[in-house]
Formats: structure tokens, sequence, C-alpha cells
């Protein structure tokens, strides 16, 4: 009867696990084979999402170093073009302009901040670079909007003993130049325009132009200054802007005579009336019309 | 105790004040070895490089003036650089912003140096309203 009961047991464990076996085998086989199911949960589980996330931040990573590499590739505008190109003149020059020498303090700095504030000219940066040479007197270099930028000769004015106030006007003068872009009309290459504030990525940069302004620079310092026209333009500038001031317009006619005698009997400025053409010339077009009685 | 210990550890400048640190505004420029625009340059400067203003034992910052030089620490040298010619923060460098533009004018050695010269030649000024 034992044996009875325990070949039944026996019996019918190994049905049930055969049973169960089977039905283990129906679910795996469901899940394999049902690769939909699988798909549609993952895609559920945002991954998908989640790569073209990844992806589109490589995209924005990758356009902003190429932005960035984009952004060396600019060309100053016209604001910041002019004292770059004149500093750039200068230290190119330095042996010719001699302005690398120790010198004593002028008292220049706060005396012509002074003086341009009294005239009403506020808020003018200037920077004057003292040359110790008699190759080039005076000059006013192209700069950014409300900076000046000058050379002045130290034995120019040593040689002619000019006061503070005399170098002030004869920086106004070359202040007015500027002002009225005479050196910078003289220097500019017709292509320099269009080039200022672009960009030259992938495209070839000429520098012909560039070199082209620097040598203009050389010709219009040491060779050919300004004509006439442009020398009676600034006096009367000068004239209306010292006219009610007349300790200061005295000073600038004896400036004139100052600079018309140098010019005349020393033969080291013999060239001066080549670049400022011509001090008595200008003090004719300042003294008043006479009158027939 | 032990958390101070830590912190000082941690946040050394702490220990002996802040540290300041100031840049170089002008294209280039020198580090010269006394305060004068004359003196003889240690080393050359660019736009952009950051130089350690130098401090007294008290730790209270020492010859910073707008109108004065400033005593800094540039590297290993230490030296004098026109107060007027740093800024607290990093300027905008006309040799990085338009550096393609910048390099095809092939400054030179000599030119860089003459460059920072220029700085110190300069006499500026500026008007002002009353």
């Amino acid at each position: 009867m034992k044996f009875v009961i325990i070949f039944f047991l026996l019996t019918g464990a190994s049905f049930a696990k055969e049973r169960l076996g089977e039905g283990k085998k129906n679910t795996d086989a469901e899940i394999f084979t049902d690769f939909k199911a699988i798909k549609e949960v993952l895609e559920n589980d945002q991954l998908s999402n989640n790569a073209q996330k990844i992806e589109k931040g490589r995209v924005t990573q990758r356009d902003k170093k190429l932005d960035k590499e984009i952004k060396t590739y600019s060309i100053p505008g016209d604001d910041q073009f002019w004292n770059f190109i004149s500093e750039l003149w200068v230290v190119k020059n330095v042996s010719k302009l001699k302005w690398n020498f120790e010198k004593p303090d002028y008292g220049l700095d706060e005396y012509f901040a002074n003086f341009m504030q009294d005239l009403g000219y506020y808020e003018v940066k200037f920077k004057i670079l003292l040359l110790d040479t008699s190759l080039v007197t005076h000059f006013s270099l192209p700069s950014n909007n409300r900076e000046a930028f000058f050379l002045l000769s130290v034995p120019f004015i040593r040689v002619m003993d000019l006061t503070k106030l005399e170098i002030s006007i004869l920086l106004l003068e070359d202040y007015m130049r500027g002002k009225l872009d005479q050196f910078k009309n003289k220097v500019v290459h017709k292509d320099l325009k269009s080039l200022l504030g672009k960009n030259f990525y992938k495209k070839k940069l000429d520098m012909k132009i560039f070199n082209g302004v620097l040598d203009k620079y050389n010709k219009v310092v040491f060779e050919s200054g300004f004509n006439f026209e442009e020398q009676f333009a600034v006096t009367k500038q000068m004239q209306g802007m010292l006219h009610g001031k007349l300790k200061h317009f005295q000073a600038y006619m004896k400036l004139l005579g100052k600079m018309s005698s140098l010019v005349k009997r020393n033969l080291l400025y013999k060239d001066y009336n080549k670049i400022y053409p011509s001090p008595d010339l200008q003090l004719s077009w300042l003294k008043p019309a006479k009158k027939v009685p | 105790m032990k958390k101070i210990l830590v912190l000082l550890l941690l946040f050394p400048s702490f220990s002996y004040g802040q540290v300041h640190y100031l840049y170089y505004k002008n294209i280039f420029g020198h580090l010269h070895q006394s305060p004068s625009s004359y003196a003889g340059s240690l080393k050359t400067l660019s736009c952009g490089d950051r130089v350690r203003l130098i401090q007294d034992k008290s730790g209270t910052i020492t010859e910073y003036s707008k109108f004065s030089w400033s005593k800094v620490k540039y590297g290993p040298n230490e030296g004098y650089i026109r107060s007027g010619f740093l800024e607290q923060k990093r300027p905008s460098c006309f040799q990085v912003k338009y550096s393609k533009f910048f390099n095809k004018f092939k400054v030179e050695l000599n030119d860089v140096f003459s460059w920072g010269r220029l700085y110190d030649q300069f006499v500026m000024g500026s008007s002002q309203v009353r």
C-alpha cells in the first residue's frame, strides 16, 4: 500500500513538473518572439529621445565652436581700426620718429586737457607722443572716435621757445585737421571702407590694402603733407574757434609768426612749407582785410 | 578647533588676506625694474596678462593708485607697472578679438618690445566735463 502511494506521488510530481515546464516554455517563447512589445517598452522609456538630445547637444557645441572660430576672423570696424594702424605705423617707424627717449614732464597733459575744456571740447581722450627729431614737426594721426593721437617734435617746440598755450594751440590746429579728416582722406584706400567691420573667414584678405595705408602714412608725414585748400579750411576753423577768445587768438597769430620766421632762417625746417603751406599765407588769411577809405 | 584648521587648509588665502589679481589692458607693455617709464624691462606683457598685486605684511594693499605705479608679480618676476594700465577685470583685447587679422601684420619681436615702450612714452589725458 505504501509503495502504491509513493508510486502515485512520484508519477504525479513528474507530471506536474512537465506541465510547469511546458507553461514556462510557452511564456519564454511569448516574450522572446514578441519584439514589438519590447520595442514599445523601450520607446516609452524615452531612450531614443535622450539619444536625440545628446546628438542635438553635440551639434550645438560644434556650432558654438565654429562660431567662435569664425569670430577670430573679424576685421575691426572704423571705430577701432584707425588707432591700431596709427600705433602700428609709429612702432614700425620708431627709428625715424625717435620717440623712445627720456624726457622731462612738461605738464602738457593737464594743461592741454584744461585748454580743451575751456574751448568746450569735453570727454576728448588724447595721447601725445613727443619726438626727438626735427624730421617730423607735428601731426595728428587718425584715431578712434573722440580720441586724438598727436605727434610733437621736442626740438621744434624748443627752437621756437613755445609756451604751453602756443603748444596747445598747435595741437588744437592738428585736432581740427583730424576733425576735418584731412589726414584720413589721404591715406584711406578705396577698398578699405568695404572691409572694415567685416569677416574674412574662408576668404583671402588682401594685405596690400592695409600695407598701402601704411605706405601712404609715410608719404603724407615725410613728403607731401597738406595742400593750400586744406590749410585754408583749417585756418578758418581756427579763426572761428578762437575768435571770441582774444588771448588765444593772439597766441595763434604769434605762433604762426614764429613758424614763419623759423622756416626762413633755419635750414632744418626748410621743408616745413611742403607739409604745412604756409604760415605766412595763414597769417594773411587771418588778418582783417584793409578797408579802402 | 579642528573645523577651523580644516577651513584654513581648504581656503589658504583667508589665512593671509585676499590675493588681488589685475589684468594688463594695453596691446603690449613692460614690467619695469623700478617705478619709472624709463626703467629697464623685466618682462614684456600682452593685453589680458594677469599680474598679482603685491601686498605688504599687514595684508593691506600697497602702492596701488590710479595715478601712480603698482608693484606686481608676473610669473617669477616682481616689478612695476603704471596703475592706469591695469584693470580689475580681464579687458577686451584687440589682438585677441581680431586675432587672425592682427597676425596678418607679422608683428616681430622688436615691434612687440617697441609697442610696449610706446605706452610708457605717451603723454595721456582727457578733457572732462566740469
